[in-house]
């Protein structure tokens, strides 16, 4: 039978034995019936639908760096935005009694240990300088002399000189010796003593976790409206730079000629100008006109000002005026562009407008470089906040900044270094988070820059 | 050449299998193929855009970019491995036996050197030692041999001096310049014009009939195919549906979709307007083909099976294959009616 | 041909030259001088190889770029009026008509369908976005209604109004473009190469969808496609054009059998035929050279430099486009003599 199965074969031929590679009596006579219509269409599986973002989402997903950044960012904006309403201090609460206070603390047991130790070996301390004079006068007696008064009395100023002069340094060593000695340990977070007592008593105090500063206001509460401040003008300046930038650049290169031609040397000159030079110039030239109108307008402007500040002010004029300039370069480019693509020429041909046409085609098809440049943007203001306000021409005085921080922890740099580290690593991640998760968007919007 | 090695093909494609393994998922791009190719043979290969024809061609070059692999198969030329290749090997290998040229000239010639000086270091990248004043007067033959008057001066010229159907020319010459055995074309003819078209086919047979190389020609165009090739492969979806002789794949195609893709062209030659018939629906998506045959759901003719399981090639004629159920219909038909036959004789 | 047949279109010595950033003279002179007329619901196709100016005229007609010179009349309204004098200075003030109504009337289909798709919008916004230009639905779910039956129309389901162009083939992509041009009604679309970036198994299945659609509607069409065959298909007569000026123009079948021009005969001549035997058979005239310069042409007639027949007074005269046989234009000093 088998041989009887087999086909009359050509003997050079490629066909393989259907019967061997099939196994034909495995398939039924319905098989070969015609398929219905329903059945091809279950036959092709559509591919779900897929939108810009979600894609993108994905890619940024897959971006640890970038995911990693979007983490510090959001924990960033939780810290200064929800922090200090967490923490009980405002940012201009002088604590009294809690100035200078380190970022840890010692026990009060342990302090009191270290009070009466200290206390004990003062003693031993000041009788050392009648031993001195003792001393002396031995050596004197065994000279066959004898101290004068007006000797005696030059011991004591010496030593009380010596005394006077280094206690605190002494005492300080000693202290710490001391603290090693007893195993006296370090505790994280500052309290004053009166709020050790506080908590001693059952009262729960919530603790100075950076510590404070001579005027006894909490660093972390501190710390977080700087960040809340550096945050809210780094954003408020990116997206004014955004609106200025993105509409200047798309006008400038929808029209193209001689308006872009114009336009484009505007922005020349604009690049020419040394900016920070702009700024602290607008900054003394504002601060009159506006200190004068918060003290004379009125209405919601004047608050908004008194809030602000004349500086700040000036910053964001000096964003508005100056620092679009990239951003109108980079959508200038992407017009440029798209205004070749054939959807345009399809949507003139449909009798669009100008306008239309940018809104509805052109700004939305260069939405992704825009999202990057402006998220690129923040981190270049942000620094540039800081940097005026440690300059000291940045946010007013009451209201912290990072910059001024650092400018305030300068003069104990050396005792207080938490003063000036705190800030200016909150300032740093800040800047870093957003640059990192700038670039990882970049990759994900615009998959095609990265290869 | 033919006659000393006779048994021997110049290439042999077994089970070829290309992947793509991309974010959203893996592709096959090419789907197990099997072809050969004699010496100086002419195979075009017909498909769609995405049908997996230039994967094909890429992964015998060792072309193939990232995330593109060959996942299974072999490829065997003048009995060597291709695949087993070492990176050296391998870039002796194309140019010195196997050349290929593109579609778009222009983004193949480096604009910043003359058009001579890439062909002189074309030879001399694979001839080290042939001297400069040798390999310009071979760059210049070649030149000439690709129909490109007054070569002195054009030898000096710059990528960009050259139109499109001149550039074609020097990525032929530039092609062949190390006397390959294969030549790889993939739709060298799609970016140019008709009549530009029409020269550059013309210039091609003329150097097959010359040099006796073996050509593989990649396109969609079923008329250029039926004016050079020898034999045809048909491509869909990454598998060679049909494949056999031209004139067995122009007269009596046994594929379905051969049968409609012919169908659906309007001819040169007709007489009187008669409407199209098209295939109707789309491409299968290749992100996730399905089982079974992916012509079925575009197919007039599909049955159940068609839908669940892939058909095996079955030969037509001599050197005709089809991979379709309906031909297995037919000669398992053909056989019942054999057997009954024998078994009436025996009687 | 009835002279009574209204023309919907007619184009004369319509000229079309961009200007090139530091080169002096006239820059590209990408449409020199062509006249047509289409009929009311007749397809004229439009033929040639790449650079010979077909786009840009297609585009010159729906005033899409300006024209350089030139007259365009649309159903008996002039929309764009500029002679010019032999020296090409314009002889008066160019008359314009602003074209905001005509939007309506003409509409354009592209070569590239996933280029002419905003790949942000949805396929519902695309075609949505020509019935709210001419305000043409009443209320919002009148507009839905009007996209559903557009996409049923080029057989798209409605459901994939919510989609984005990038999820479709090129096939459903062009009909996607299809119904966004058919969504204000027109009467004439200019279908520029609409299928010539189309796989070969989609390409029929167009066509036969603007054949319907131009049965259904009575719509005229300016077909641009560099295939002959197709042209010839779809066409009801059939312009030539090269580096700029239209050689021949005529029926498409006439054409096809009996083409006068030189540059016409090796056009047809060069179109691969898929048939083995035919084309082993044929025999083609093969064109020494390449297509001279739009920015620099030559003289006289601008085939000239390629044509196998060229006389002397090829190069110092251009020939005058006329009608040889009824119906049958060409512009060719072989001809005349």
């Amino acid at each position: 039978m088998a041989e009887d199965k087999k086909m009359k074969r050509c003997p050079v031929t490629l066909q393989p034995d259907i019967e061997e590679l099939l196994d034909w009596n495995s398939y039924s006579a319905s098989d070969f019936d015609s398929a219905s219509v329903e059945e091809k269409a279950d036959f092709i599986q559509e591919r779900q639908s897929v939108s810009y973002w979600k894609d993108a989402w994905r890619r940024l997903k897959k971006n640890t760096v970038a995911m990693v950044a979007l983490g510090v960012i959001i924990f960033l904006v939780l810290f200064a935005f929800v922090g200090p309403y967490v923490v009980p201090y405002g940012y201009e609460q002088f604590n009294k009694g809690a100035e200078n206070l380190h970022p840890f603390h010692y026990a009060l047991e342990d302090q009191q240990r270290l009070d009466a130790e200290v206390a004990a070996r003062t003693e031993t301390e000041t009788l050392s300088v009648d031993e001195l004079i003792a001393q002396a006068e031995e050596e004197a007696a065994a000279k066959g002399e004898k101290l004068s008064p007006v000797d005696i009395a030059k011991i004591r100023a010496q030593a009380k000189v010596a005394a006077q002069n280094t206690p605190a340094q002494s005492r300080q060593v000693d202290v710490d010796a001391l603290r090693a000695e007893l195993g006296i340990k370090k505790k994280l977070f500052g309290y004053s003593k009166e709020e050790l007592e506080r908590k001693a008593k059952g009262e729960t105090v919530f603790p100075h976790v950076f510590g404070t500063d001579m005027y006894g206001r909490d660093i972390l509460v501190r710390v977080m409206y700087a960040a809340r401040v550096s945050m809210s003008v780094g954003i408020c300046a990116a997206i004014l730079v955004l609106f200025i930038g993105a509409t200047y650049g798309a006008v400038s290169g929808y029209c193209g000629g001689r308006v872009d031609a114009v336009m484009q040397r505007i922005v020349e000159v604009i690049y020419a100008v040394p900016e920070m030079l702009v700024v602290l110039l607008i900054a003394t030239a504002l601060k009159p006109i506006l200190t004068e109108y918060v003290n004379t307008g009125s209405g919601p402007l004047k608050s908004f000002v008194s809030v602000l500040g004349p500086n700040l002010i000036s910053m964001f004029i000096a964003f508005g005026v100056l620092y679009w300039v990239t951003m109108s370069r980079i959508i200038r480019g992407q017009v440029l562009q798209l205004k070749q693509q054939e959807y345009v020429t399809a949507a003139r041909a449909l009798g669009a407008s100008g306008g239309r046409i940018i809104r509805r085609h052109l700004i939305p098809n260069c939405i992704g470089q825009i999202v990057v440049t402006t998220c690129l943007q923040i981190p270049s203001a942000i620094f540039l906040e800081s940097f005026l306000s440690y300059l000291g021409v940045g946010v007013s005085a009451p209201l912290p900044s990072l910059g001024s921080m650092a400018t305030d922890a300068l003069s104990g740099m050396y005792t207080y270094t938490y003063r000036l580290i705190v800030p200016a690593v909150v300032l740093s991640v800040m800047i870093l988070a957003f640059n990192l998760f700038g670039d990882g968007l970049r990759d994900a919007l615009d998959p095609k820059l990265k290869k | 050449m033919a006659e000393a090695k006779e048994n021997q093909k110049l290439l042999e494609v077994k089970d070829l299998r290309v992947s793509f393994f991309t974010p959203a998922g893996e592709v096959k791009a090419v789907g197990g193929i099997s072809y050969d190719l004699d010496y100086g043979e002419v195979m075009g290969v017909v498909g769609e855009s995405g049908s997996g024809k230039s994967q094909e061609a890429y992964s015998i070059m060792g072309l193939l970019q990232s995330p593109g692999k060959v996942i299974g198969g072999s490829i065997t030329f003048e009995g060597q491995d291709v695949l087993s290749f070492s990176k050296d090997e391998m870039t002796a290998f194309r140019g010195n036996k196997v050349a290929m040229i593109f579609q778009n000239p222009m983004t193949c010639l480096n604009p910043v050197y003359t058009v001579g000086n890439q062909l002189v270091e074309a030879l001399r990248a694979h001839d080290k030692n042939i001297s400069r004043a040798d390999a310009e007067k071979r760059a210049m033959e070649m030149m000439e041999m690709v129909g490109i008057n007054n070569v002195e001066k054009r030898m000096r010229q710059y990528p960009h001096e050259f139109s499109g159907g001149m550039r074609q020319r020097v990525m032929i010459a530039m092609g062949l310049i190390c006397h390959p055995q294969l030549l790889i074309a993939d739709e060298p003819t799609t970016a140019l014009d008709v009549t530009i078209q029409a020269q550059i086919l013309e210039l091609m047979k003329d150097l097959q009939k010359k040099t006796k190389m073996g050509i593989i020609f990649i396109t969609h165009n079923l008329g250029v195919v039926a004016d050079i090739c020898d034999k045809v492969s048909v491509m869909y979806a990454g598998k060679i549906v049909e494949q056999g002789p031209v004139d067995d794949i122009f007269y009596n195609p046994s594929h379905p979709y051969t049968v409609g893709l012919l169908r659906s062209m309007p001819r040169v030659d007709a007489e009187n307007y008669e409407r199209l018939i098209p295939i109707e629906g789309t491409p299968v998506d290749m992100l996730n083909p399905p089982e079974g045959c992916p012509f079925a759901p575009r197919c007039q003719h599909c049955m159940k099976i068609c839908l669940k399981k892939m058909p095996p090639y079955m030969e037509i004629g001599e050197k005709h294959r089809s991979a379709c159920w309906l031909r297995v219909l037919e000669r398992m038909d053909k056989k019942d009616q054999n057997k009954e036959g024998n078994q009436d004789g025996k009687q | 041909m009835e002279s009574s047949e209204k023309k919907l279109l007619e184009v004369t010595k319509l000229r079309k030259y961009f200007s090139v950033k530091g080169v002096k003279g006239p820059g590209v002179q990408a449409v020199q001088d062509v006249s047509f007329f289409i009929k009311k619901g007749e397809t004229l196709g439009l033929v040639g190889e790449s650079g010979c100016g077909k786009t840009t005229l297609g585009r010159t007609v729906l005033r899409l770029y300006e024209p350089t010179g030139g007259k365009i009349v649309y159903d008996g309204k002039v929309l764009y009026d500029n002679p010019l004098g032999p020296d090409g200075k314009a002889l008066g003030k160019a008359v314009s008509e602003n074209m905001l109504p005509y939007r309506r009337k003409m509409q354009i289909i592209f070569q590239d369908p996933s280029a002419s798709l905003d790949p942000r919008m949805t396929v519902g916004e695309i075609i949505g976005e020509a019935i709210d230009i001419h305000k043409l639905a009443a209320s919002k779910s009148d507009r839905l209604d009007m996209i559903k039956e557009l996409l049923g129309k080029v057989g798209l389901n409605t459901e994939h109004a919510n989609r984005y162009p990038h999820e479709f083939s090129g096939g459903q992509q062009q009909r996607v473009g299809i119904a966004r041009a058919l969504a204000v009604k027109p009467e004439f679309i200019v279908c520029d190469e609409p299928i010539s970036a189309l796989d070969v198994s989609i390409q029929s299945q167009v066509v036969n969808m603007l054949e319907d659609m131009q049965q259904e509607m009575g719509l005229t069409y300016l077909f641009i496609a560099h295939d002959l065959s197709v042209v010839r298909h779809i066409s009801n007569r059939i312009g030539v054009m090269y580096l700029g000026s239209l050689v021949e123009l005529g029926e498409s079948y006439e054409l096809n059998r009996h083409p006068i021009h030189p540059y016409t005969q090796t056009l047809l001549s060069a179109v691969p035929v898929p048939d083995p035997k035919l084309s082993k058979a044929r025999k083609r005239i093969v064109l020494e050279g390449d297509i001279p310069s739009p920015m620099n042409p030559p003289a006289g007639c601008r085939f000239h430099t390629r044509c196998p027949y060229a006389v002397e007074k090829c190069s110092q005269e251009a020939p005058e486009f006329k009608e040889h046989e009824p119906g049958h234009w060409a512009a060719c000093h072989l001809l005349d003599s």
